[in-house]
């Protein structure tokens, strides 16, 4: 799973919406889904469900007709530990590149006399 | 899940002292955070930023340096808005070559927040675990963070303590934590997940803004909410509670002493455009005219300010000769450096409405010394509770938690006091926990402190003066 899709899932306002509501009730259907968030038809909850298990957020079990959602324990804790890590290591980049500028004569462009 | 470590590397072409030597110089924004420390030594606090993006941009990251072995290896815990070690350890891999590691410890707590933060949903515990689940909303992130900073850690000490002494009505306490990012609406918003997760009281450790906003989203659920930390007052029904300091009580003790002790009486009210400040200065000015002060000026800046220069210069062009800062935490912190800096103690005296350890610590010794300040707790009251409390404190956290102050001592005095109530009442009877929390008498590590009503706490207040390392009781002085 991307850390990139798990947050950008997060990004669509309908999306939180819809793991607000799998948060609260545990697993749900679709159907129950679309019932309690507003706005939005079954179609486009059923597309945005998509996204969310593409992205590693959600599970789905399916049982005969029907199709069951719940979320990933594994998923949002393990794409917050990626994002971390992510930030730790462009914290060092960025000490290399100062560093590096710091160091005397270092890397100062040569300047020709005259 | 306990705690996972995170790891990050680089290799650096430069010295390895050299590399080390960049540690909190303020070297542009690139040493691990734009970590920020005034002197590198054990024991000196740290704020980092994490860039975490979204609205609220970067998040402080608070903590201090517990090990340093130079110049190979910088430690620092961190405090908030997770509890955890970040080592960074240099290896010297040649004569202008360093490899520079960091670890990075992230415990359950950890990444819950950052979850959240993120916006993704609170999981809801498991309904049938049979907890007595409390609720605490505090301020992890934001200017609040500063002043906030033990408030879990004592409310998780005293959840630990009524569990060793059986627990609540036969169940297992469990305290779930949230963080209003001193912030109303995310307040509410996490208010409203406590209710949702069963807790059967919600105690919050936050600004009176946040409160106000908490109090319109539960306020008529019937829970128990107690404002535990210092506050303007203000009305609610009976389950609504506000303990802590009024500043009207702090003003009484703390503001003749200083007109007295400087022969200044020309007061500036400076605070942050909220409820707090607000009524903080309609307080004062009831006791300043009764003393014969004068107010010369006032200014409220936003929450979150970081340039205090404009206000300073107002001040000093007023012609105050003392100061009244009712700003919190991190706009406290960044107005009292700038203070010194710009040599306003030469002409002002300073009282403090919201000057806790950790605030004074962040603010550092050479800023704040001078600076008064009265509260019903500091760490150096000299009494037999007050140390048996702090040496269980160390225990539980380590000889380098962040210092208690009156908001933290209050928290966990608020969690004592709940459980208290809670046995004196049938399990759920909302009614008679209420009325039992209106009418306690109780002994607390700050002393004797009775509750009177809904918003009244019966407590005694001291008046003391930072100086290096704390504060200097001044009732105890001679």
């Amino acid at each position: 799973m991307s850390t990139h899709l798990a947050f950008d899932a997060l990004a669509d306002e309908v999306r939180r919406s819809i793991l607000q509501v799998i948060a609260e009730r545990g697993e749900c259907s679709a159907g129950e889904i679309a019932d309690s968030v507003d706005r939005v038809g079954r179609t486009t909850v059923s597309s945005h469900l998509r996204v969310l298990r593409t992205a590693g957020v959600v599970t789905e079990r399916r049982a005969g007709r029907h199709r069951y959602y719940s979320l990933d324990p594994e998923g949002p804790a393990r794409a917050a530990l990626e994002f971390l890590q992510g930030l730790l290591q462009s914290s060092l980049r960025e000490l290399k590149s100062d560093a590096e500028a710091a160091v005397p004569g270092g890397s100062e462009p040569r300047r020709e006399a005259g | 899940m306990g705690s996972v470590v995170l790891v990050a590397d680089e290799t650096v072409a430069a010295r390895r002292d050299v590399v080390y030597g960049l540690f909190g110089a303020g070297h542009g924004a690139g040493w691990l955070f734009a970590a920020d420390c005034d002197v590198l030594a054990v024991g000196s606090v740290v704020s980092l930023q994490l860039p975490l993006g979204g609205p609220q941009g970067a998040v402080d990251m608070l903590g201090r340096v517990t090990a340093l072995v130079p110049p190979r290896q910088i430690v620092i815990t961190l405090d908030q808005p997770w509890r955890g070690q970040l080592r960074v350890g240099l290896e010297r891999i040649g004569p202008e070559s360093t490899r520079v590691r960091v670890r990075a410890e992230v415990d359950e707590r950890g990444v819950e927040w950052l979850l959240r933060r993120r916006g993704w949903p609170a999981r809801q515990p498991a309904d049938d675990d049979g907890d007595y689940r409390i609720g605490l909303l505090t301020s992890k992130s934001g200017p609040g963070a500063v002043f906030a900073v033990a408030c879990e850690n004592l409310a998780l000490m005293a959840a630990d303590e009524l569990n060793a002494d059986g627990g609540l009505h036969g169940r297992r306490v469990r305290l779930l934590a949230a963080d209003d990012a001193t912030d109303p609406a995310t307040g509410a918003t996490e208010a409203r997940w406590l209710l949702r997760a069963g807790c059967r009281v919600v105690l919050a450790s936050v600004t009176s803004a946040t409160f106000a906003a908490v109090q319109r989203a539960i306020g008529d659920s019937g829970v128990p909410l107690v404002h535990t930390v210092l506050n303007e007052g203000g009305g609610g029904p009976g389950h609504v509670f506000r303990w802590g300091e009024r500043p009207a009580d702090q003003l009484a003790v703390a503001a003749i002493p200083l007109m007295r002790a400087s022969g200044a009486r020309h007061w500036f009210l400076v605070g942050d455009d909220y409820s707090w400040s607000h009524g903080a200065h309609h307080a004062a000015r009831q006791v300043l005219a009764q003393a014969h002060g004068t107010i010369a000026g006032e200014r409220f800046v936003p929450l979150g300010t970081k340039d205090f220069e404009p206000v300073i210069e107002t001040i000093a062009r007023s012609g105050a000769d003392l100061v009244l800062s009712t700003l919190v935490g991190a706009d406290e912190v960044a107005f009292e450096r700038q203070c010194l800096a710009m040599n306003l103690r030469a002409r002002c005296r300073t009282l403090s409405l919201v000057l806790d350890e950790s605030t004074r610590e962040r603010i550092g010794d050479a800023a704040a010394a001078g600076l008064w300040t009265a509260f019903g707790y500091f760490q150096q009251l000299p009494t037999a509770e007050n140390r048996a409390f702090l040496a269980r404190y160390h225990d539980a956290f380590g000889p380098w938690a962040p210092p208690v102050s009156t908001l933290s001592e209050s928290t966990y005095s608020a969690v004592h006091l709940y459980g208290a109530a809670a046995r004196q009442a049938r399990e759920d009877d909302l009614g008679q926990v209420t009325a039992a929390l209106q009418r306690l008498r109780t002994v607390v590590p700050r002393g004797s402190v009775q509750l009177a009503g809904p918003h009244q706490i019966r407590q005694q207040l001291h008046l003391a003066e930072a100086s290096a390392g704390g504060f200097r009781l001044l009732e105890f002085a001679r």
